[in-house]
């Protein structure tokens, strides 16, 4: 084995790892390569045993409340209804509201505008209320 | 099975954690930060090098995750979806800082030779070599350096560190293969510079 591909081979080891047999001869004869792996042994202890960060008391709860003092449409957003119920809905009222407008829809405008009024505003509340949500999603997307 | 079982478990307790989260729940919130936030903040540290903004970035990063909590996927592991806005937000962090980058296939091109490596037992005490392992990682590229900082880190193994960087986990080998061989070599400049004058024979 030479050197090089010894160190390579060093390289790949992890600290505590069992050296295998063509390396383990190749350095009881090479002083430098045992070098190299005392170092790299060394390099493994100081990386493993680096710095741990301890967060500070009340670090959770400071940022768990920042989160949601800043993004509170977000949490509303969700307990409301979620988007694929809402995207499940809307077709079917559309498709619902059209089939009431063909079928009965005459008879009642003739007779009595309100309960078309009535369905109208739903209608216009319901679509509005859609397009909000879909910039309040965008938005979330957005960097 | 039992190992199977007791991931199940947790992926529960996952999906409970974060559908409160999303209800506004302001403990469940403080209990997913109080449970990521020391590793997130060690994967921080270890990334900048830098206390001083651990706290800061630690902060940047779950802010993140809360902003993101709507769209997460349900299927990956919460864990490495926080882990890996952590790394964005170190990534960010050091453009801002404007290291300016290296070649990597010019330093690698320039490593030292085989020979002439001194014992660093002999050359540095335990602290010394930490203190050369810190300023060495410093002067190793980011592509390399961040994957070998995080593989050192107890509880990130290759496939967090793979989704991390976006790469597949045999290409986090490689690169913490390549990153330790350039510490390495640092390290060895570093120490020659030190016995600089003295002819190798004598420090070995």
């Amino acid at each position: 084995m030479r050197c090089e591909e010894a160190q390579n081979e060093l390289a790949r080891e992890q600290g505590d790892a069992v050296v295998p047999g063509a390396l383990a001869a190749h350095l009881a004869s090479c002083p430098t390569c045992e070098n190299v792996r005392r170092l790299y042994g060394r390099i493994d202890v100081a990386l493993t045993q680096g710095a741990v960060w301890e967060p500070p008391v009340e670090f959770g709860r400071r940022v768990a409340a920042r989160a949601l003092r800043t993004a509170p449409h977000r949490v509303a957003d969700r307990r409301i209804v979620s988007p694929g119920v809402f995207d499940l809905v809307m077709p079917g009222l559309f498709v619902a509201a059209t089939g009431y407008i063909a079928g009965v829809a005459s008879d009642v405008l003739i007779m009595d505008a309100v309960p078309m009024t009535w369905l109208c505003a739903a209608l216009s509340l319901w679509v509005g209320a859609s397009f909000t949500h879909r910039v309040i999603r965008l938005r979330d997307l957005l960097p | 099975m039992e190992r199977w079982g007791a991931r199940t478990e947790v992926d529960r307790d996952e999906r409970e954690l974060v559908r409160r989260c999303l209800a506004g729940d302001q403990d469940a919130c403080t209990d997913l930060v109080q449970g990521y936030a020391r590793m997130v903040g060690t994967v921080i540290w270890r990334a900048t090098g830098d206390d001083g903004v651990v706290e800061d970035l630690a902060q940047e990063t779950f802010l993140g995750v809360f902003r993101g909590l709507p769209h997460f996927d349900a299927r990956a592991k919460l864990s490495t979806w926080i882990y890996t806005i952590a790394h964005r937000v170190v990534i960010d962090h050091l453009r801002k800082l404007g290291r300016p980058p290296e070649e990597p296939d010019r330093l690698l091109r320039d490593s030292l030779p085989a020979s002439g490596v001194i014992d660093p037992e002999a050359a540095a005490t335990r602290e010394e070599i930490d203190r050369l392992v810190r300023d060495g990682l410093a002067r190793v590229p980011e592509k390399y350096r961040l994957p070998l900082v995080y593989a050192a880190i107890d509880g990130l193994d290759y496939e967090t560190i793979g989704t991390m960087l976006g790469v597949p986990p045999g290409t986090v080998k490689t690169l913490v293969f390549r990153g330790k061989r350039l510490l390495k070599d640092r390290i060895v400049s570093m120490l020659a510079a030190r016995t600089a004058g003295n002819e190798v024979s004598d420090a070995l």
